[in-house]
């Protein structure tokens, strides 16, 4: 059955498209360990150089950001649905206050 | 790539922009992708606002929740429509990509970013002014 991953729209053309896509894995990492098989070149786009998840992404299992668990040690089961978002964020320059 | 949105969405935008002022707003734009004439086309039908998480800084900052990013796209199974990208305000600032928009953006290609320039200053009306980016910026017509 494995677990669905939901894939943003900038990483579907790494997906051949898919939006959803299956994996296999025990927990987060191995999960990704096996999409980067089946997708090459998404790991890259998950992981930063010291292999830490990069800090823009959010990765939720269910209804719940992996780093309110256990990171990427956090176990997942068939029938899981786990989704990458990355984090959405920007603005203005600073705004300057009056001293 | 052609951008195209609807009128109400639109106006629905800058209306958050103007009400939000002089905090950031952000929102996401949802409608749909296709091919036209074999150039990728994307059509805006709605903005959905939604909360700025960064309240120490909503002057010159915005952060859209990530949980609402998942409830939207569960909302959305099923009918056609998807997010096919952001929109954020920019109080007493043009609409251009600042160096945080763009740093935040890193190359995450495929989405839309609307950006409404919002200046309030001198009372009176607020004047808005919108532009369309991705890693370039868009023309945007308005349907």
């Amino acid at each position: 059955m494995g677990v669905t991953v939901r894939i943003p729209t900038p990483l579907q053309k790494l997906t051949k498209n898919a939006s959803n896509v299956k994996a296999e894995g025990k927990n987060v990492r191995e999960l990704f360990e096996n999409m980067e098989q089946m997708f090459p070149g998404l790991w890259e786009r998950l992981y930063d150089n010291s292999g830490e998840i990069r800090r823009f992404i959010n990765v939720y299992v269910n209804d719940e950001d992996i780093r309110f668990l256990n990171g990427e040690k956090t176990p997942v089961k068939d029938g899981d649905e786990v989704s990458i978002i990355p984090a959405i964020a920007g603005g203005r320059p600073r705004v300057q206050r009056a001293p | 790539m052609s951008v195209e949105i609807r009128e109400k969405a639109l106006l629905a935008l800058k209306r958050h922009a103007g009400r939000d002022y002089p905090h950031e707003c952000c929102g996401f734009l949802v409608g749909g992708a296709g091919r036209r004439g074999g150039q990728k086309r994307i059509v805006i039908e709605e903005a959905r606002p939604t909360e700025n998480l960064n309240k120490e800084r909503a002057q010159d900052r915005y952060e859209i929740d990530p949980r609402a990013f998942l409830r939207l796209q569960d909302s959305l199974r099923e009918t056609g429509q998807e997010v096919v990208g952001f929109y954020h305000s920019h109080p007493d600032h043009p609409s251009r990509l600042s160096p945080t928009d763009l740093e935040r953006m890193g190359d995450w290609e495929g989405w839309i970013y609307i950006i409404v320039g919002v200046d309030g200053k001198g009372g009176g009306s607020k004047r808005y002014r919108v532009s369309t980016w991705s890693l370039e910026e868009h023309n945007l017509a308005v349907l």
